[in-house]
C-alpha cells in the first residue's frame, strides 16, 4: 500500500477492483465503514457479487481480465471531461514531458516489437532531452560520496535535461500521447468488452473521477484480481495513472493500495523472496550484464531520484552479508553474490525446469504449490522428477504429500521427502510487515509443540551445518558459504531474532553502533545494513528489548502534528512503517507546489512559510539539521516523487516490458476476440507448451478463482480446524441460474469442471450473484471457485481449482493468469 | 448493574462469520472433527441453523436485482427479550433474567424438558441429547463480569457489533437509523427497542425487517400464556373437586341405606 | 347371603394394572409438572420420573387394548352398552346425580341397569381424555419431529387432559372406594373377588340385579 489501513477512513471515494476486501481483508472494512459513515462512496468492481459488493454503494460487474478496458475508458472520460487535477498533473506528473517522435503505437503494438523474439526493443521509448546535467561530485556537491575513499570506482550516470511543454499542447508530450491512445476507449466499446452495463460504468467513472477535484481523495483497493493476469503489471499501472490524473497519490485517503493476502507477504517481498531481486528491491545481478561491481553500479544506479543512493545500499548489504571479508580491495565480495544466468526463474519457470530434470531439489517454506500453483497437476507431476524435497510446514500439505496425490502411484515416486514441523505465528518472535508497510514486532506467546521449530532456528541450523561441511570438506565455491556472516545467534547458539533485526537495521562497522536510519548509510564500507528500507526500525542502541525499539512501539494515540489542528490517523507512535516511519508515500503531493495542502482538513504536510508542519514523515528532504544545532528547512519544490528519476509521477512508463501505456488485450484463454486491436493477447508474454491452452469453442465458459473469508490460501491452516471448516465445509463452484438451467443443474449437484489441463469435482452453488455477461453482443457465462481445497487435511478435502488454471505468466513479472481462463462444466453422472 | 445490550448494524456487517467462530472459541463449543460430519449447505450460510453448540449464526438472504443482488445479512442468536417466552415456559426456573438483562439458562436447574425450545418465537434454545440439557447464548456473562464485551462483539472487524449499556445502544441505533435513512436506505428499521418489551440485542435492518428475515412484532405464543394459567387452574380444579367431594362426604355421613331408602322397590 | 359375580378375573387384573399405572403416572406427572419437588428429592429424580412416566403411559394405554384383544366379544358387548339409547331412568339418574351426591339422605335414585348412565358418561370422558392425553403425550415424546407451535398446543392439551383425568379419578376413588357413604362395600368388586352382595346390587343396579337373580347364572351363595 502506498497508504495504510487506517488511512482508508480519509477517502471520499473508495474503489475496490480486482480485490474483495471485505472477504479477504476483513479489517479493511473497519476503515471503509468509518469512511462511509463520514459520507464516502464505496464502489466495488468485480466479476461476481461479493460480500464487499453487498455493502457497497455501487457495484459494477466486469468480466474477468477486462480491467484495462475499464481503466482506459476511465482515462478517456477523465481527459475528455477535464476531470483531472490540472495543477497536480502539470506539476507532479510526467504529463508535460516530451517523448521521442519515433515512439508510436499501431493497432495493438507499440514501436519496436520483434516478432521473432516476442520482445520489444525499447529504443524509441525515450524522452526528448537537451543537454546534460552531470552529478556534482565535487567536495561540496550532493554526490561527493562518489569520490570518498574506499568507495568502489564507477562512472556515475549522466542525467539529461528533459524537454517539457507545461501547456500540455505538444503532440509528443505524454499528456497528448495519452489522450490519443485512450480516445479509442469509447464508453460503448469498453462496455462491450467488459460486459459492464454502460450506465453503471459511466456512473462509476463519474463517481471516481469526482476525486479529481482538488482536495478530494479517492483510494483504490486491489489484490490478486488485478495482478494475476498476463497484463497484471499493466493493470497496476492503470491504477497508478488513474490516481496521478486525479491527484490522489500522496493524499490522505488516496493512493494505490495493494491489500496483501498473507500476514507477512509484504515482509517477504521486502526481504526479496523472489528470484529477480535482492533485499530492498535491488535487481539480482545477472552474470552477463553485471559481471563486476562496477558494471552493476553503472547499470543499476539511476540518473536521478533517491535511488541514486543505490551504491550505498548495495555496499552496506554486502558488508552485512560478508562482514570483514568484504573489503574495498575485493569489491566488497561482490563475486560471492549469486548471479542469474539470464533465464527466468519465477514460479512457472522453476516447475518447467523441474519437469526437465534441471532442478533436482526443492525446499518449500510454508508453500503448497501442489494446490496453489497454476496448472498444478502438472506441477505435482514435475515434483516426481525431484531427488529430494524438504517441506517446512505446520501440516503435511498436499505438496509434502504429493506422492500420495490421487493421480500418483507412490511406488513409482523416487523423491525423498522430508517434512520439518514448523512453529506457528504465536510460537515464535520476530517482526512482520503488513500491507501498510508497518513492521510490527510480534512476541512469542507459547513454545512450539513437539519437535516444531521456529523458521529462523531451522534456517540457522541448516546454514551453520552447511558452513561447517563446506569448511571441513570443501566443495564448489565454498567461500560463498564459509565467508557468509551468520552470527545471528545467542550465547546458546540458538537463532536470535533481535540479532537479525540489528543486522537488518544496519550499524556502523567501526564501533558496531546502530544507525539512525538509511540516510546514515555509506558506500565506503563503513556501514553494514541488511535491508535499507527497514533501516530505523531497530535503532535504539540503549536497549535490545523489542518493546524499546521503533518496531515494538505501541503508542495508540493519534496525535496531530505540531501546529496542526487535527490528526489524520497516522499513529506515528505505533510500530514503524518503512521507509523512515512514513505512513503515506509520496505525501509531498498532498500539498500544492507552494506547500499548501489540497485538503486543509486532512493535512499530511504543510509549508507554513517557514517550516513544514507534519502529520506524517514528509517524503522528501524537508530539512537539514546543521552542526550548530539549528534546522535548515527546505522550501517547497515540485519534486513529489523522489523514488522516480523523473521526480514526477509516471503517466508513461518506458520501463515496462509490454508497453509504456496499459493496453487492453484478452486473457490467454478468452471467450471473445479483442475488439480493441488486432492483437488478441499481450504480445510480450512467454507461453510454455505445458499450459495446454484451450479454445472458446471447446471451453466456452469463463472461470475465475478466489478466496473466501472462511478459508486461507491452500487451506492447510483452515481445513484442519473444525471451527473454520464448519463455516464453509465443502468445495463448490458458483454459477448463474441461467447457466444452471442450460446445464440442467441445481444447487447441491455434483459437477465436473474441465479443460485441457484437468478436471475437478465440486458442488454446484447456483446463485444470482453470478450473471451472464453481454460481451461484444454475445452472452458469455462466467463461473468461479475458491482454490482452498486439496487432498490433504483432516476435516475437509475437495477438488483443486488450480488444476484448471493456466501456467501462463505476466509479461513483466511472470505472475500466473489465475484469474481468467476457460472451462466447460457438466453434471456428474452417478 | 445497568442493563447492557449488543447493537448489530446490518448495514456494516460483511458476514465474515468472525462472530460465529469467536463464540465457539470463547464458549468452547466444539465442531465435529471429521470431514464427513460437514454437509454442503448450498449457501454461504453455514451452519444453516442454530444448535446446542452453535449459539450464533449469520444468515444470508438474496434478493435478485438487475445488476447484482441485494445480499441481506442478519445476526441470528438469542435476542434476550424482556418478555421472554423461554423464561415463562421454563418449569424449573432454570431460565431467568440476570441483572444486566440477559436471559440465561442455569444448567444445574435445567431438566431438559425442552419447553423453552418449543416456546421461543425465534427457535433459539437448543437441546443437547447427550446431556439432556438446553443451551443458548448467554451474552458471555463471564466476559461481562470482567468488564469485557461478549466474544462476538470483541472480534467484529467492521464495527457492525458494538456493546454497552442498553440506553446508549438504543441511542446509537437511533442515530445510525437516521444516518442510513438520510443516505437513502428508506426501508431501514430498528428492531429490539420495543419488541417483547425490549430486547438486549438491538438491530438496524437497513433494508427492512422482512428482507433481513426478522419476525415483525414477535409475541410470546398464546399457548404459553394459556399454559401459564394451567398450574393455578389445575390447583383450583383439584381443590374444588376435593371441596365438593368433602361436602358430599359430610352430607353422606350417617347415611343408612335401609332407613333412607324409603322408596326401595318392592318385588 | 347371595352374591352376584359381577367382574371377571380379566377385568380385575386390568383394573389392578391400571391402578398401578395411573398411580405411577400421577406421581411422576406431578414430579414433572412441579420440578421443584423432583429437584428437592434427589439429583436424577427428574430423569427417572420422565422414564417411569413414559413406561406408565405405555401400560396405561396398552393394558385396555390388550384386554380388548383377549376378549373382543366382551369388549364389543360393553361398547354396545355404551351406545344404547338412554331410558327415562337413565336420564333421571343424571338429573338427580348431583343433588344425590350432596344430599343422599333425601334424594332417591331411579333403578338402573347393568351400567348406570352416570358411569357410562364417566367412562366415556375417561376414554376421551385418555386418548387425548395419550396422543398429546406421544407428540411430546417425539417433540423434535414436530413444529414448536404444535408441540406448544400439545403441552396445553396434555395438561388440560391431566386435570380432567385427575377430577374423574378423584370422583372414581370417592365413589368406587366407598368413601361416599352410600357406596360403601363395593371395593371387592375390583380389588377383591369381583362379587357384589345382593343388597348392594339391588341398590346400585336394581334392574340388572333382578335379571341376575332371576337367571341365577352368576349367583353364588356364601
Amino acid at each position: 500500500m502506498t497508504n495504510h489501513w487506517v488511512d482508508i477512513k480519509n477517502a471520499d471515494v473508495i474503489m475496490a477492483i480486482g480485490g474483495n476486501n471485505a472477504e479477504n481483508h476483513p479489517i479493511s472494512m473497519k476503515w471503509v465503514t468509518e469512511a462511509k459513515a463520514n459520507g464516502a462512496e464505496y464502489i466495488v468492481v468485480d466479476p461476481r457479487f461479493t460480500r464487499s459488493a453487498a455493502v457497497a454503494d455501487t457495484y459494477g460487474p466486469l468480466r474477468s481480465g477486462t480491467d484495462i478496458a475499464f481503466f482506459g475508458g476511465l482515462f478517456n472520460y477523465i481527459i475528455e471531461n477535464e476531470k483531472y487535477h490540472d495543477e497536480y498533473v502539470k506539476n507532479y506528473t510526467t504529463a508535460s514531458w516530451l517523448v521521442s517522435p519515433d515512439y508510436g503505437f499501431d493497432d495493438g503494438l507499440f514501436t519496436g516489437f520483434d516478432d521473432a523474439s516476442g520482445k520489444y526493443d525499447k529504443a524509441t521509448w525515450i524522452y526528448q532531452t537537451e543537454g546534460e546535467a552531470p552529478w556534482d561530485t565535487s567536495e561540496t556537491g550532493a554526490f561527493s560520496w562518489v569520490n570518498a575513499p574506499n568507495t568502489p570506482a564507477f562512472t556515475p550516470p549522466t542525467p539529461k535535461t528533459p524537454l517539457k511543454d507545461p501547456t500540455l499542447q505538444d503532440p509528443n508530450c505524454v499528456f497528448q500521447l495519452m489522450k490519443k491512445h485512450y480516445e479509442r476507449y469509447t464508453p460503448e466499446l469498453c462496455s462491450q468488452i467488459s460486459g459492464m452495463p454502460l450506465d453503471r460504468m459511466m456512473e462509476i467513472w463519474e463517481t471516481f473521477a469526482s476525486t479529481g477535484e482538488p482536495g478530494k481523495a479517492g483510494t483504490i483497493l486491489y489484490a490478486m484480481g488485478m495482478t494475476q493476469h498476463t497484463y497484471g503489471s499493466q493493470n497496476v499501472r492503470a491504477m497508478a495513472i488513474t490516481q496521478l490524473l486525479l491527484g490522489n497519490m500522496g493524499m490522505a485517503g488516496g493512493g494505490v493500495n495493494a491489500l496483501r493476502g498473507e500476514s507477512n507477504v509484504q515482509g517477504s517481498t521486502d526481504m526479496a523472496m523472489l528470484f529477480h531481486i535482492i533485499p530492498a528491491y535491488m535487481a539480482t545481478p545477472v552474470a552477463g550484464t553485471h559481471p563486476s561491481l562496477r558494471d552493476y553500479l553503472e547499470k543499476e544506479t539511476p540518473t536521478g531520484g533517491y535511488w541514486t543512493n543505490k551504491p550505498k545500499f548495495l555496499i552496506s548489504l554486502l558488508k552485512e552479508m560478508y562482514g570483514e571479508y568484504a573489503t574495498a580491495a575485493n569489491d566488497y565480495a561482490y563475486d560471492m553474490l549469486p548471479k542469474l544466468n539470464g533465464k527466468n526463474h519465477s514460479h512457472i519457470a522453476m516447475f518447467e525446469a523441474m519437469n526437465e530434470g534441471i532442478v533436482k531439489g526443492l525446499f518449500l517454506w510454508g508453500q503448497n504449490p501442489a494446490v496453489g500453483g497454476p496448472n498444478c497437476s502438472m506441477e505435482r507431476k514435475a515434483m516426481e522428477q525431484l531427488d529430494w524435497m524438504v517441506a517446512v510446514d505446520m501440516w503435511e500439505t498436499e505438496t509434502a504429500a504429493f506422492w500420495k496425490a490421487p493421480t500418483i502411484e507412490p511406488s513409482e515416486v523416487n523423491t525423498e521427502v522430508f517434512l520439518l514441523p514448523a512453529a506457528a505465528a504465536y510460537e515464535k518472535a520476530g517482526s512482520i510487515a503488513n500491507s501498510g508497510r508497518w513492521i510490527q514486532w510480534r512476541w512469542k506467546a507459547v513454545e512450539p509443540p513437539g519437535e516444531a521449530k521456529d523458521d529462523a532456528e531451522i534456517a540457522t541450523e541448516i546454514a551453520l551445518e552447511l558452513q561447517r561441511l563446506y569448511a571441513e570438506e570443501g566443495g564448489a565455491l565454498p567461500e560463498q558459504l564459509t565467508k557468509l556472516t551468520w552470527d545471528y545467534v545467542d550465547e546458546a547458539g540458538k537463532a536470535d531474532p533481535t540479532k537479525i533485526a540489528r543486522a537488518i537495521n544496519g550499524y556502523t562497522v567501526a564501533d558496531n553502533k546502530l544507525v539512525a536510519n538509511f540516510t546514515k548509510l555509506a558506500a565506503d564500507g563503513s556501514t553494514a545494513c541488511g535491508n535499507w528500507i527497514y533501516s530505523g526500525y531497530w535503532n535504539n542502541e540503549d536497549s535490545m528489548e523489542p518493546a524499546d525499539q521503533p518496531t515494538g512501539a505501541r503508542d495508540n494515540a493519534d496525535n496531530a502534528g505540531e501546529g496542526l489542528a487535527a490528526p489524520i490517523g497516522s499513529y506515528l507512535g505505533w510500530s514503524f512503517a518503512w521507509p523512515v516511519n512514513r505512513r503515506i508515500i509520496y505525501n509531498r503531493a498532498s500539498a500544492d507546489p507552494a506547500g499548501k495542502p489540497w485538503n486543509p482538513d486532512k493535512v499530511v504536510v504543510e509549508w507554513d512559510g517557514a517550516k513544514w508542519l507534519r502529520n506524517d514523515v514528509p517524503d522528501f528532504g524537508y530539512k537539514k539539521d546543521l552542526p550548530d544545532g539549528t534546522t535548515l528547512w527546505t522550501p517547497p519544490g515540485t519534486t513529489a516523487f523522489i523514488m522516480q528519476p523523473e521526480g514526477a509521477g509516471r503517466l508513461w512508463a518506458p520501463g515496462m516490458a509490454d508497453g509504456p501505456f496499459p493496453e487492453h488485450y484478452e486473457p490467454y484463454e478468452s471467450p471473445t476476440t479483442n475488439t480493441m486491436s488486432a492483437q488478441q493477447n499481450d504480445p510480450a508474454v512467454v507461453v510454455w507448451e505445458s499450459a495446454s491452452l484451450g479454445s472458446k469453442e471447446q471451453f466456452p465458459i469463463v472461470m475465475t478463482t478466489y478466496r473466501l473469508t472462511e478459508h486461507w490460501q491452500t487451506g492447510q491452516m483452515t481445513r484442519n480446524l473444525p471451527w473454520l471448516v464448519e463455516t464453509m465445509p465443502k468445495m463448490f463452484i458458483e454459477l448463474s441460474p441461467e447457466l444452471a438451467d442450460e446445464k440442467g443443474l441445481v444447487s447441491g449437484d455434483n459437477v465436473i469442471i474441465s479443460n485441457n489441463r484437468g478436471a475437478i469435482k465440486a458442488y454446484a452453488l447456483v446463485t444470482s450473484r453470478f450473471k451472464p455477461f453481454d460481451i461484444n453482443g454475445e452472452i458469455i457465462h462466467q463461473i468461479g471457485a475458491p482454490w482452498h481445497w486439496g487432498y490433504s487435511g483432516s476435516c475437509s478435502i475437495g477438488g483443486i481449482a488450480n488444476d484448471l488454471t493456466p501456467n501462463v505468466g505476466d509479461a513483466n513479472t511472470m505472475i500466473p493468469e489465475y484469474k481468467a481462463f476457460l472451462v466447460d462444466i457438466r453434471k456428474e453422472e452417478v | 448493574m445497568a442493563e447492557t445490550a449488543i447493537f448489530y448494524d446490518a448495514s456494516k456487517c460483511t458476514a465474515c462469520k468472525g462472530c460465529q467462530v469467536a463464540c465457539k472459541q470463547w464458549n468452547q463449543l466444539s465442531s465435529p472433527l471429521t470431514a464427513d460430519e460437514f454437509e454442503f449447505t448450498k449457501s454461504y450460510q453455514s451452519p444453516l441453523e442454530l444448535a446446542d453448540k452453535t449459539w450464533i449464526i449469520i444468515t444470508f438472504a438474496e434478493v435478485d436485482q438487475d445488476i447484482g443482488i441485494e445480499w441481506n445479512f442478519m445476526r441470528n442468536a438469542c435476542f434476550h427479550c424482556t418478555d421472554a417466552a423461554c423464561e415463562q415456559a421454563c418449569p424449573t426456573g432454570a431460565i431467568s433474567h440476570v441483572e444486566n438483562g440477559a436471559v440465561v439458562i442455569d444448567q444445574e436447574k435445567c431438566i431438559g424438558c425442552r419447553y423453552c425450545v418449543n416456546s421461543c418465537p425465534f427457535g433459539v434454545p437448543k437441546w443437547r441429547e447427550a446431556e439432556n440439557k438446553t443451551f443458548k447464548c448467554w451474552l458471555c456473562q463471564d466476559r461481562q463480569a470482567n468488564g469485557r464485551s461478549p466474544g462476538c462483539v470483541g472480534t467484529c472487524p467492521t464495527g457492525a457489533l458494538t456493546f454497552g449499556e442498553r440506553p446508549a445502544m438504543v441511542a446509537a441505533a437511533q442515530t445510525r437509523l437516521d444516518e442510513v435513512k438520510a443516505a437513502g436506505s428508506d426501508k431501514a428499521e430498528l428492531y429490539g427497542v420495543d419488541e417483547l418489551d425490549g430486547m438486549h440485542v438491538i438491530f438496524l435492518a437497513h433494508r427492512g425487517l422482512e428482507a433481513h428475515g426478522l419476525i415483525r412484532d414477535p409475541q410470546v405464543p398464546g399457548s404459553i400464556k394459556f399454559w401459564q394459567l394451567m398450574k393455578p387452574l389445575s390447583g383450583l380444579a383439584f381443590a374444588a373437586t376435593f371441596g365438593g367431594l368433602g361436602i358430599s362426604f359430610l352430607a353422606s355421613m350417617g347415611y343408612d341405606r335401609d332407613s333412607n331408602n324409603v322408596e326401595e322397590v318392592e318385588e | 347371603m347371595r352374591y352376584i359375580q359381577r367382574q371377571s378375573g380379566l377385568a380385575r387384573s386390568v383394573h389392578w394394572l391400571h391402578t398401578l399405572a395411573t398411580l405411577a403416572l400421577f406421581i411422576t406427572g406431578i414430579l414433572i409438572y412441579v420440578p421443584s419437588i423432583a429437584n428437592a428429592i434427589a439429583l436424577g429424580t427428574m430423569e427417572v420420573a420422565r422414564l417411569v412416566h413414559r413406561g406408565g403411559a405405555l401400560i396405561f394405554l396398552g393394558i385396555p387394548i390388550l384386554a380388548m384383544l383377549i376378549q373382543p366379544r366382551a369388549a364389543a358387548h360393553k361398547f354396545k352398552e355404551y351406545f344404547k339409547p338412554w331410558t327415562a331412568e337413565d336420564k333421571e339418574f343424571m338429573k338427580k346425580f348431583l343433588p344425590y351426591l350432596f344430599n343422599p339422605k333425601k334424594v332417591h335414585m331411579p333403578e338402573q341397569g347393568k351400567y348406570k348412565s352416570g358411569q357410562i358418561l364417566a367412562d366415556g370422558l375417561v376414554i376421551v381424555f385418555a386418548l387425548l392425553i395419550g396422543i398429546s403425550g406421544a407428540f411430546l415424546w417425539a417433540a423434535n419431529s414436530f413444529s414448536p407451535e404444535l408441540i406448544r398446543w400439545m403441552y396445553l392439551l396434555h395438561d388440560v387432559s391431566m386435570i380432567m383425568m385427575g377430577i374423574l379419578l378423584l370422583g372414581h376413588i370417592y365413589l368406587g372406594a366407598g368413601i361416599f357413604k352410600p357406596y360403601r362395600g363395593t371395593g371387592r368388586l375390583m380389588f377383591g373377588d369381583g362379587k357384589v352382595s345382593e343388597a348392594d346390587a339391588r341398590y346400585h343396579w336394581g334392574k340388572w340385579a333382578d335379571e341376575e337373580i332371576t337367571s341365577g347364572e352368576h349367583v353364588v351363595k356364601e
